[in-house]
Formats: structure tokens, sequence, C-alpha cells
């Protein structure tokens, strides 16, 4: 057996894999930073994916459809950042709330869209850099074999990290996430600033759930994200909030995934269910071991509360 | 009842030469007003129920079948078990005249209450398809005294209360089996699996004895995209890509929803090797070649067709002889290839047909081997590494 | 100003909360029943047969206003759990594997003592429910207390390990060789939770509203839960108060997991009999949902409760009764959950044209 090429399809499969979690993470990240967690990542990615597969099919153009997924997801996402600054609801409450409308939304629609129907839409084309794949043994269909926004979605990623870092809106981002005093008290509006990282974090959700149905898969399923939103929240936490980490991170447990299937193909005797578990509980032990730099923005979860503010922060 | 499955009523009404003849109440209900009949047949039903509450076990009167009802554990639309076992069940209400009930994607929980509200609606009998069900839906017929019918339960039959149907699937899976042996140029053949309940692995062990047997020096790559994955796509699109690339020309794919996500990593990886043989996709339960992508790499599926088992349940419900197990098997016709339209040798049509008239006659046997662990050993004997 | 926001903003103080909780939580309730509406008007059907179908079939039967019990027993209990984490202020998002696993724990345990007789059957399943509840909870307890790692990915994370582990375990070690399918050995009818008169509903929702009660004291009326609650409002003045923090995050964690434990054993020794692979009741986001609709207060936990089983029941019969996809319950559930928040919205902005007119 050709373990080589088994190897070199396990990494090609698991970079695909990792593109919807990396840019959901990086959403939530970026919510994050601005000190807004987000549990509703996963019904945001189902209701931007059913609409893009559908705009995709009835336009028949997977750029179309791509950018309807954000779009979809910028509705969500703003709706959900008025919820939790303006109205100063919980965030985990609102989180769940919109996972769940948003899992049985995606759901009933596709049912009464579809029926018993299943398209398919085409997802083996646009693939520019094929042709090199071969020149490099097994990491080279990884690097060379994907789809051209396999690419776009890195490089876009990889932007946002000097975003963050460099510019004023990402500083203010940050800033609010850490201390929201301060932020309230140079004269900006804290809730518009988070409005705007959430609204942010629904396009890239959205995105997610686009690239997920139109490029990865070609179809959607209810349900058909299989929890890859959660996931995206543990990565963001892992990736600590970086776009560049985020990425690795992504990576790494779309490997870890691609681990068990892998494993078994070579013929290890380790059966279906271990190696599943597997990325979860890596997760878990990489935030033990790296938990004195996953540091969580100070004011995660927290409604911004002017009157309370000063005794908090 | 949905609009669509009436609507369908009228399609199918001219369909009903099968047993038209000895259902003579066909007077009592007329097509287009289900709704308003249904009335009567509540009124008439609680009376004919009534003689059956008294004393349950002794149900071998026979009653008239109005209304028979089916609970599946995902939705009616996922492409595979479910949505199967509930197509069928409406084609054998339209051709008998009888009302179709339908509950659906109930899970594992607790579905006595599902049962219980479809007992109040007074039907006659109700298929609890799921081998997952075959504990809750025994107890429940025993409490209430309304007939069911469980899968791969052969020790909870009672007479007039508890039928079982058992799927041989594992005799079609080995004719798959033998086809793959027999098509396969890579010498490399792949199961993926969603889970591995009975059903799953009736088939597994029966498709790789079959392989075994046409091709004995064939590979097989066994791998299992994880418990209750029917509908994750994306992981059983990234096992299948894992399988492709251990050589495999031939997927036999079990899963509901996520057999898609098989189907488009087979579609990808023959877009991009242009000039070798199409890998090819072997289906289970129903029929996917109406889907135009599906079809151009569909080599065959293991049909599951339970009309016939369903019919016969309802006569004998009718005839005071419920109760038995109903074998769906390839004599019967209860489990069968599909035949595609993508070419095959005519080697392999022999082999198949030879290994159909061997199964039939009792010269081969196919293990039935339901269980996971009894998979593992099973696949070892049969292709050690 | 500064008087206005406070009466704007504090409304996540349970003081602020109890103003008009009840108008509130009814007008939340009214707005999800008007998105489900116009999900349902967009897609062709007719909202006022669907809801007219679901309080027949839920309520005004009486078949279905047991179910409706039935169902609303592990939510209540589920939703004591997610209280005791949420007034510490940890979100215990990992219900679900801690159910799975005291489940497969009580369903095993529970075989083990079948000819001992019920009342040793029901003492050794609780308690095995129990005790494997807080052991899923533990890592995720000792982690958030030792390292300050966060709970929330931790519990999601010990769900799907949760769900991989027992389906290995029913289907290997544990699994009951006399039938096919993977599943425990089966507790008999005649050994399991009895019901109340001639009723589905059984002994499962006394436990229910006497943990309600129990736990709904206990946060109120004991040091143990003033202290849990400073600790969960403001974890500063609660160090400062030298109250043991960790210790308490630790030991609301696994009191959480315990209780979430309980919910599994109770449905092993109620309608299930038996653990079987690829059962997962999910109950862990529902229970969120009622701790919120509750309004985080233990008593109203039991209200909300029979709402969500009615809807969960509703989720089982209604496709059927009204030709719907089960998914819809599902956008009721969802919107119900962000509606809570409306009310505060629309004070909030009521608040800010005020604030507006001040200035």
């Amino acid at each position: 057996m050709d373990l080589s090429a088994i190897a070199a399809t396990v990494l090609a499969s698991a970079v695909l894999a990792s593109i919807p979690l990396m840019l959901a993470a990086t959403g939530e990240a970026i919510g994050e930073r601005a000190g807004v967690l987000n549990l509703g990542i996963e019904g945001t990615m189902l209701l931007a994916g059913l609409v893009a597969f559908r705009v995709a099919l009835d336009t028949d153009s997977i750029v179309i459809g791509l950018l309807a997924g954000p779009l979809v997801g910028l509705v969500v996402g703003t709706l959900f950042g008025l919820l939790v600054t303006l109205a100063r609801a919980d965030q985990v409450l609102v989180g769940i709330g919109l996972t769940l409308a948003g899992t049985g939304l995606s759901g009933f629609l596709f049912r009464e869209w579809y029926g018993d129907q299943q398209p398919l839409l085409d997802t083996g084309s646009g693939r520019p850099l094929a042709s090199l794949a071969d020149h490099v043994p097994v990491v080279g269909p990884a690097l060379f074999d994907q789809h051209w926004v396999v690419y776009a979605a890195m490089i876009g990623v990889l932007l946002l990290g000097p975003v963050l870092t460099r510019t004023r809106a990402g500083l203010l981002v940050r800033a609010t996430g850490e201390a929201p005093f301060a932020v309230d008290a140079a004269g900006i509006s804290v809730w518009r600033v988070r409005l705007g990282a959430t609204a942010m974090a629904g396009v890239l959700g959205g995105l997610a759930g686009a690239v997920l149905v139109v490029v990865e898969l070609g179809f959607f399923r209810p349900g058909v994200t299989a929890g890859a939103g959660f996931i995206a929240i543990a990565v963001a936490m892992l990736g600590q909030h970086t776009p560049l980490r985020v990425a690795v991170a992504s990576l790494v447990f779309g490997v870890l995934q691609g681990l068990g299937p892998g494993l078994q193909v070579a013929g290890a005797p380790v059966g279906s269910d271990f190696p599943r578990l597997l990325p979860y509980l890596g997760v878990v032990v990489a935030l033990l071991l790296a938990r004195h730099r996953v540091a969580l923005p100070a004011a995660l979860g927290r409604p911004y509360d002017r009157a309370t503010a000063r005794q908090d922060d | 009842m949905t609009v669509k499955d009436m609507s369908r009523i009228t399609r199918y009404e001219e369909d009903t030469h099968m047993l038209a003849g000895h259902h003579s109440r066909r007077d009592g209900i007329r097509y287009g007003c289900l709704v308003r009949s249904r009335l009567v047949a509540l009124a008439i039903a609680v009376l004919l129920m009534a003689p059956l509450a008294v004393a349950p076990a002794s149900a071998q009167e026979g009653v008239e079948v109005r209304s028979v009802a089916i609970v599946t554990p995902a939705s009616r639309t996922n492409q595979g078990w479910d949505q199967q076992g509930v197509d069928n069940l409406i084609r054998v209400g339209e051709e008998l005249d009888v009302d179709v009930e339908v509950a659906e994607n109930l899970g594992y929980d607790d579905i006595t209450p599902v049962l219980l509200d479809l007992a109040s609606d007074d039907v006659d009998l109700i298929v609890c398809h799921a081998s997952g069900y075959q504990t809750v839906c025994p107890e429940f017929a025993a409490a209430e005294g309304v007939p069911v019918v469980v899968i791969e339960n052969p020790e909870a039959i009672q007479p007039g209360l508890v039928a079982d149907i058992e799927t041989q699937a594992q005799e079609a899976a080995y004719l798959a089996g033998v086809m793959a042996g027999n098509e396969t140029t890579s010498g490399t053949v792949g199961i993926v699996v969603t889970g591995q309940p009975p059903t799953w692995n009736f088939m597994t062990v029966g498709f790789a004895e079959g392989l075994k047997a046409a091709r004995p020096d064939a590979r097989l790559v066994y791998t299992s995209v994880g418990e209750g994955t029917y509908d994750d796509a994306a992981a059983a699109r990234q096992v299948t890509d894992t399988v492709l690339a251990a050589g495999a020309d031939i997927v036999f794919g079990m899963g509901d929803g996520a057999a898609f996500g098989m189907i488009q990593a087979i579609r990808e990886h023959n877009q991009q090797s242009p000039g070798q043989p199409p890998v090819r996709f072997i289906d289970v339960i129903g029929d996917k070649s109406g889907n135009e992508e599906a079809a151009d790499l569909l080599l065959t599926s293991v049909l599951f067709d339970y009309t016939a088992a369903y019919t016969q349940m309802i006569a004998d419900l009718e005839a005071g002889t419920f109760g038995q197990v109903y074998t769906m098997d390839l004599s019967n016709g209860g489990v069968n290839l599909l035949e595609t339209k993508l070419a095959i040798r005519s080697e392999t049509t022999e082999a198949v047909a030879a290994a159909r008239s061997g199964i039939e006659s009792g010269a081969i046997q196919v293990s039935s081997v339901g269980d996971a662990k009894g998979v593992d050993q099973r696949l070892r004997e049969l292709f050690p590494t | 100003m500064v008087a206005a926001s406070v009466e704007s903003i504090r409304e996540t103080s349970p003081a602020a909360m109890r103003s008009r909780p009840v108008l509130e939580t009814l007008v939340a309730v009214v707005l999800s029943i008007v998105a489900g509406s116009v999900v349902l008007l967009i897609t062709g059907h007719d909202p006022v047969e669907v809801y007219r179908a679901l309080i027949e079939r839920a309520v005004l039967r009486p078949a279905g206003l047991e179910e409706t019990v039935v169902r609303a027993t592990p939510l209540m209990i589920t939703g004591v759990a997610v209280l005791i984490a949420v007034r510490a202020g940890i979100w215990n998002i990992g219900i679900d594997g801690q159910v799975l696993v005291a489940a497969l724990a009580a369903a095993v345990a529970a075989a083990l003592v079948t000819d001992a007789g019920r009342p040793v059957v029901w003492l050794t399943a609780t308690v095995a429910g129990l005790v494997a509840g807080a052991a899923w909870a533990l890592p995720a307890a000792l982690l958030r207390a030792r390292f300050g790692v966060n709970e929330i990915v931790t519990t999601i994370m010990f769900n799907y390990v949760a769900l991989f582990l027992t389906a290995w375990l029913v289907k290997g070690p544990l699994r009951d060789r006399s039938v096919v399918s993977p599943q425990t050995e089966l507790i008999p009818r005649e050994l399991r939770l009895v019901s109340l008169g001639d009723t589905r509903t059984h002994a499962g929702i006394i436990v229910a509203l006497v943990l309600v009660v129990l736990v709904g004291w206990a946060l109120r009326r004991t040091v143990a839960g003033l202290e849990l609650r400073v600790v969960g409002e403001n974890p500063r003045a609660a160090a400062v108060a030298l109250i043991p923090v960790r210790a308490y995050l630790f030991g609301a964690l696994v009191v959480s997991g315990a209780v979430g434990g309980l919910a599994g054993a109770n449905d092993i020794l109620s309608t299930k009999g038996t653990f079987q692979a690829e059962w997962d009741p999910g109950y862990g986001f529902t229970a969120f949902a009622l701790v919120f609709l509750a309004r985080r207060s233990a008593w109203a936990l039991v209200p909300g409760a029979l709402l969500l089983g009615m809807l969960a029941y509703g989720a089982d019969v209604m496709p059927r009764a009204a030709g719907i996809d089960p998914a819809f319950f599902g956008v009721i559930e969802g919107t119900l959950l962000a509606s809570l928040a409306a009310p505060v919205l629309i004070r909030g902005l009521l608040a800010r044209r005020t604030r507006k007119e001040v200035r």
C-alpha cells in the first residue's frame, strides 16, 4: 500500500476541511476580541450555507453563491450584535438561540425548497495550481491541488492579522474587549465597536458556511456543519485570537480529524470511535498546555455597563 | 398525510391492480376525501378496537386495516433508510387504499408518546422502522394492544401483536461484492460506513464475502466515519478521499445523507484524474440514479424493497395471522441489486447471476453478522493483513 | 442620566429582572410565536392550524398532557444543573455529555442488581448517574478552578468525547449480546420508576420537583448559596470577602454535572430502560433556554419546563398533525431565546431616548 499517497490525501483533505473552520474561528476571534462571545456561529453557518447553496444552484455560479453566504452572515451577525450590545442581552443566551433557530430554519427551508431531492454542485474544477502538485512529494496535493477559494480564504485571513494589530479599527476592537471603560472614556461608543465586530464575525461565519457547502461539499444537508461552529469557538481560543494562529490551529484540527480514517485505511487496528475523539481531547490538552498564553479578553461575555464599569475594569 | 401524499395517491389511482380484488371496502373510502372519511374511519375503528382492547393477546380474529403508521428515527427525506421505509409504506397504502401516517425524525429518545399519539388516531398497525426500536415497540404493543412491526428482532414476535422484519441484506450485498470483485481493476475496494448499526454490519460482511469469493486476492479497505454520522457529509467526504488514496476504484458506501459526501469525493477524484478508469460507487437501500450527477458513477445499489413485506403483514392482520417473521431476501425480491446505466462486463453479469442462484439454492451461505466486534473479526478472517 | 442608564442597563442583575419578569417572558413567548408564524406563512402553511394542532395534541389530549409532563422531567433536572453553574457564573455546556455518560453508568449498574429488587435498582442507578455525571464534569472543573482554562470549550469538547466513548463501550464491552442492536441489558418495566396513577407520568417528576425546591432553597437561603451567587456576580468582591472562589467554581461545576447525570439516570429508570448507541437526547441547549426563560429563578423552571416539554413533544407529533418539518420547532425555541432579550431592547431604546431628551 502506498502510505505516502494516503498521507498526501489526508493532508490535502485536511487543508480543505480546515478552511471553513478557519474562517468561522477567525470571525469568532474578532468578536471575542471585542468582548463578544458568539455561540451562534453554527446557526449562522447553516443558514448562510443553505442560502449560498440555493443561490449557487439558481444562478449556476459558485462565486455568486459565495457572496450570498457572507450577506446572510452580515444580517444575522448584525442582529446578534444589536441584541447583545444595545439590548444588553446575555451573549450565551442569544448565541444558543441563534444556533437553535438557524439549525431549525435551515433544515425546515431545505425541506420546503427541495423536498426529497438532493441537487449537487460541481466541486471538481477551479484548481489553478493542480499541475504543480505532482512535483512535490506528500505535501504536494495539500499545497497545490486546492480550489482557488482555499488560497483566497487563507490570504484574506492572514491579511486580517495586521488589520487587527496595526489599524485604528483593529486597536479599537481589541481595546473594547480588554478595557471597554477606557474606550468609552475616549468618547468612542463601545456598543458601536462591538456591533461592528459581531457583524464582521457574522460575515466570516456566513462565508464559512458558504465555503463548506459550495466549495467543499457541493451540496447542503440539514445539519451539514455537524458541530463545526462549536469547534470554531475552541479553535479561536486555541489560536489565541490572532488570525495566523487560528489558521494553524484549524489546520491541526483538520489533520487530527483526518488522522482517524488515515489510520483505519492504513490498516492500524484502531477502530473508528477512538480516532474520532482524538481531535476533541487534543483541544482540551492543547488548552491545558497553552493555558498561560490563552488569555481571554478581560471583558469577554459581559455587556458593557457604564454604571458599573469602574469597579470591574 | 401531506398534500404531496394526496397528490401521489391520485397518481397511483390506476395502479391498484394487485390487490384490488379482495379489498371490497374500497367503496367506503374515496380518494379525494380521505380527511373527512377519517372521521368515519375513526368511529368504525373505535368499534373495532373495542374487542381488541379487552383481549389484546388473542387478536387472532383479524381486523379490517384502515390505517397504518410508520415511525422513523431520521427524516423521511434523508435519501436512505428512513425515506425508503416511508416511501414503500405509502405505496402499499395507496395500493390497498389504507391511510398511512408518518411520524419521522424521532431519534432514539423514548418514542412511546408518539406511538400513543398514533394509537389515539386509531392506527391498526405501527411499523417501527429502526432496529433501535426493537425494545420499545414490543413493550408498547403489550401495554396498548396495538400491533407493531420491529426490525431484526425475531425473538420479540407475538401472535397478533408483534411481527418482525428480517432484512437479509447480506445476500444482495454479497452480490454487490461479487460485482465489485469482477469490476475492480486496481484490486482494491473500499467500504465506507456511517456508524455500525446492525443493517450496515450485515451488508459489510456480505459484501466482503462476495468480494473474497469473486477475487480472492482483492484488498478491502474498511473505514467507519464514526458513530451516528449518517448525515455528516463533510466527514464522509474526508474519509472517502482517504479510501480513494489507498487505491480503491470501487467504494461501497453506507450512509443516508452522508452518502452524497462520498459521491462528491468520487466525482471530484474522477474529474482530477482524467484518462484513468473512473472510480465507481455502490449505494445502499434506495435508488439515487434519478440524480444525474450520482448516476454517472453509480455501479449498483443494494436495494431494500419493503412493499411485499408490508403488503403481506397487512393481509395477515386482516386474516388474523399477524405476528410472524417476514424475511426480505433475494428470492422474494425484498433485497436486490439495482441495475444502472453504467456498462459492466458480461463476465460480471454472469458471475453475479451464478452467485444469485447459488444463494437462492442454498449452495452459497452468506454469514449474518450484526455486531461491530463480529464485523471486525470476520473481516480479519477474510482479508488478513 | 446615570440613573437612567442604571435603570436600563442592570437588567441582568436579578433585582432589576424582577421588575416585570412574567410580562416580559410572555412578550418573548408571543414574539417567538409570531416569528414562527412568519416562517409558516412565507412557506405557505396556516399558522393558526399549526398552533391549534399543537395545543390540541400536546395539552388538550390527556395522553399529550401526560407526555408533556414526562418530557418536562429531564428538562427540569438539567435546568437545575445549568442553574447551579450559572449562579456561579460558569457555563456548563457539557450537560449532553454528562447525561450520556451517566445514563450509560446508570443502565449498566442497575442491570447488575436487578435481582435485588426495585429500591436497590433505583438507588444504584441514581448513585451511578450522580457519580458518573460529576466525574464527567470533573476535568472541566479542575481545569477551570486550578488552571483557569475556559469551561465553555472544555465542556463542549467533552460532549463529543462522551458521544464516541459511550458508543464504543456499548458496541463492545458493555453490549447486551442477546440482541442485535448495540444496547445495554434492558431493565424490566416492573423495576423502573413507578407510574403516577394510571398515567405515563412517573415518579421522576416528583424527584425533579423536590430537586427544584431543594436547590431553590439552597441557592437563596443558605450561606453557600449566597456566596455562590457573589462568586458568580462579582468574583473580585467575593475574593475580597475571603470567599473561596476557586472552590466554589469547582464545586458548582461538579455538582452541576452530578445533577445533569441525574437526568440521565432518570431517563434510564423511566422511559428508556436501556442505553442505546446513537441515543443522544441533547437536553443541554434546551436546558439553557429553560434557565433563561425562567430568568434564573429555580421555581420558574417548573412552568418553563412544561412549556418546553410541550414543544419537545410537539416536534414529535406535529409533523404528522400539521404536515410541517420538525425542524420548525428549532425555529420556535431559538427565537424564544433571542426574544427574551427583546423587552430589554425596547426598554433600552426607550431609555436612550430619555437620555437624549435629558441631554
